[in-house]
């Protein structure tokens, strides 16, 4: 599959940006990972596959200090199969229904994540705070609560908060993309803000 | 360095001057993710510290081992302590002989060593591939990609997304510090935090999307598109005939562990005991 210039360029950006993001985090202190924006809004600017790219090129990077971060590359390059699908669908123009996203992408890492997570444990829990504390407070150690449980919902209840914050600022950046630059862009023509269209129409009239 | 041999040196195959460091990429890829994925199979403490201990050895030799060593002992010490501390909260079916009471929280035996279990998987992966990425730049990586038929595009990807990530987190501190002189909160509460997020994200990211243009220009300029192969100012040894042996061997060493962990090493006293 050809990928245009422009979206081969954009493929560094979006990884650089899923690195910045939990920089930024750490800078503002506050509990995500934020580690999905550039490649949501590669996937809903170029499409499906530059999307998965900067999915999987991100976790390669981060698997060079962590490992570890190699196995879960696959919910990265799921989101941007979703988000490449919901552009197409302008879920993203709309901010309602980019809030409601977030349910999908929350899914994605909270839910298939805590699957995988479960496995790579041994079928136990992992190294995550939350989900330690969830298991204590929801029966353990003698109440019987499923631990797998547990575990889905203290990461589904991260992501959750996480990727409500990824889609809000992918929103953002969407929006204040210049039309000059979304212009060139596979799946840029969606975003371009109906005056511009309109303008366009009447400069080829 | 005079400028005669600063010419000579590209000449030659590029050198690091130790036996690890010089083995081709690919030899170093293959041996470092047979033996990574051992500990896997055998999932018994001793064996990831082993591994662990064998990779530390190699990773002695070469001249990377000042990077290997401080994200190593990074990661080993945080997966190992974290798994171990967190197994032993609550109760699990597995926990039957005590261990040791602190304070009201008891640990057992069982869950000790189940926890240093699943630790050396986690563990024995890792460092090994730690010693894979740390000893081998990525230029090199990439330039061996090359050699194996991956396109220059792939390789343009992966080397400017490492130096986009420098590039881009000096610049994030940049706009972070100008937007809190502007008097955006960056204490507080989550919510503030959060709205200082985005007045810093999304010029960064704006910014660095529109650079993309001059980039296109600029590489357009020096012929990036140009169909035809491409030549090195650098160049690596090609994979040697002993190289190949020792890919053979790890393969070899790989597939044989899978039968030694499920028919032997599960029998072993020592193993069967934890």
């Amino acid at each position: 599959m050809k990928i245009s210039k422009q979206a081969l360029f954009l493929i560094p950006i979006g990884v650089a940006v899923n690195f910045i993001g939990g920089q930024i985090c750490i800078l503002t202190k506050l509990p995500a990972y934020l580690d999905a924006i550039g490649t949501i809004v590669v996937a809903a600017l170029c499409g499906t596959v530059p999307g998965v790219i900067v999915g999987l090129v991100s976790n390669v990077l981060n698997s060079l200090t962590d490992p570890n971060t190699l196995w879960y590359g696959l919910l990265n390059m799921a989101f941007a199969i979703v988000a490449a699908y919901l552009s197409k669908k302008l879920w993203f123009k709309n901010f309602g229904l980019t809030l409601l996203s977030s349910l999908f992408f929350a899914f994605i890492g909270g839910g298939i994540g805590s699957v995988m997570t479960w496995i790579i444990y041994g079928f136990d829990l992992g190294t995550s705070w939350v989900v330690n504390l969830v298991w204590i407070a929801l029966g353990s150690p003698e109440g019987g609560f499923p631990m797998f449980l547990a575990e889905f919902i203290g990461e589904v209840g991260v992501d959750l908060f996480d990727k409500v914050l990824t889609v809000i600022a992918s929103y953002f950046i969407l929006k204040a993309m210049p039309t000059r630059f979304l212009s060139k862009l596979p799946l840029g023509y969606i975003y371009i803000s109906d005056e511009d269209k309109a303008i366009e129409d009447s400069a080829e009239d | 360095m005079i400028n005669q041999e600063f010419v000579d040196k590209f000449r030659h195959y590029h050198k690091y001057g130790t036996w690890w460091d010089d083995l081709n990429p690919l030899t170093k890829f293959v041996v470092c993710f047979m033996v990574a994925l051992t500990p896997i199979y055998a999932l018994t403490w001793w064996y990831g510290l082993g591994v662990c201990v064998i990779v530390s050895i190699v990773a002695m030799t070469s001249k990377f081992r000042k990077n290997f060593f401080s994200l190593a002992v990074k990661v080993f010490l945080i997966i190992t302590i974290l798994l171990v501390v967190l197994r032993q909260i609550g109760h699990r079916a597995t926990s039957i002989t005590p261990l040791i009471n602190i304070f009201g929280w008891q640990w057992y035996v069982e869950t000790l060593f189940n926890s240093l279990n699943r630790a050396s998987f986690i563990v024995g992966f890792s460092v090994t591939m730690i010693l894979f990425f740390t000893t081998t730049p990525m230029r090199d990586i990439t330039y061996q990609l090359e050699q194996m038929g991956v396109s220059h595009e792939a390789s343009y990807v992966m080397l400017s997304s490492m130096q986009n990530i420098i590039d881009l987190k000096a610049t994030a501190v940049t706009i972070f510090d100008s937007q809190k002189a502007r008097g955006i909160e960056t204490t507080g509460n989550a919510i503030k935090r959060a709205k200082a997020f985005f007045p810093t994200l999304a010029p960064l990211m704006i910014g660095a999307m529109q650079g993309t243009e001059e980039k296109t220009i600029a590489l357009d300029a020096r012929a990036f598109s140009v169909k035809r192969n491409h030549s090195f100012l650098r160049k690596l040894r090609p994979v040697q005939g002993y190289e190949w042996a020792m890919m053979a061997v790890a393969v070899i060493f790989n597939i044989a562990m899978i039968f030694v962990s499920f028919k032997i090493l599960k029998q072993l006293p020592v193993t069967r005991f934890f």
